[in-house]
């Protein structure tokens, strides 16, 4: 089975609160592209939650929340 | 009583052209001002103004951070930050699409991806929210 690869950005319109989630993108790619998202949204104080990393050539996933 | 309110936003200087798109699409008819004083308590000299068509405008001034702060009227005895996310509510979702777009653009890795042209309402932890995806284009997004 093969892994979604997907960015989210999940967003309140009643508050603006934003968190972003990121789905199936290699470690290097994964945290270049969070801190990516937060700049360009103007997230400063964000938390970041990895719930899953793997490295390595084996159709690897990683999952980022941001917010 | 009236009066004017101010409040933080995260829309960022660097993103200026982008919040003025966005604020265009939002605020539908309403003129986008730069540099200019917002017809609200104290008349305050602003980065932009938008001339709402019900003649309440909203300023925004950057701030040491790059972050803009946003000014606008409020015609009773409400909380600063609720009239400010109440003014801001439209702008969210066009500004967040076009932010989305830059980082494609900006981006080699992501190159060939693309921003789904619907936003889902979804549920984050007991809490609505408001969805855009971004995904690999040709429909998949799957690897």
């Amino acid at each position: 089975m093969s892994n979604p690869q997907y960015i989210d950005i999940l967003f309140d319109e009643n508050t603006g609160e934003t968190i972003i989630k990121i789905e199936g993108l290699a470690d290097d790619l994964c945290d270049a592209t969070a801190k990516k998202v937060m700049k360009q949204l103007g997230i400063t104080d964000a938390k970041v939650v990895k719930t899953a990393s793997h490295e390595g050539g084996d159709g690897a996933k990683r999952t980022q929340s941001i917010g | 009583m009236s009066h004017m309110v101010k409040g933080n936003t995260s829309f960022t200087e660097e993103n200026k052209q982008l919040l003025i798109e966005a604020l265009e699409t939002a605020y539908n008819g309403s003129k986008v001002e730069l540099n200019a004083q917002a017809n609200i308590s104290g008349r305050p000299l602003c980065d932009i103004v938008v001339r709402r068509n019900n003649g309440n405008d909203v300023g925004f001034r950057v701030r040491k951070d790059g972050t803009y702060e946003c000014l606008t009227y409020e015609p009773g005895y409400g909380n600063s930050q609720n009239r400010i996310n109440e003014a801001m509510k439209p702008v969210y979702e066009p500004y967040n699409r076009a932010v989305a777009k830059k980082m494609i653009k900006d981006t080699p890795a992501l190159s060939g991806w693309i921003v789904k042209k619907e936003t889902k309402e979804v549920e984050h932890k007991g809490k609505k929210m408001k969805r855009i995806r971004i995904q690999p284009g040709g429909g998949g997004g799957w690897i």
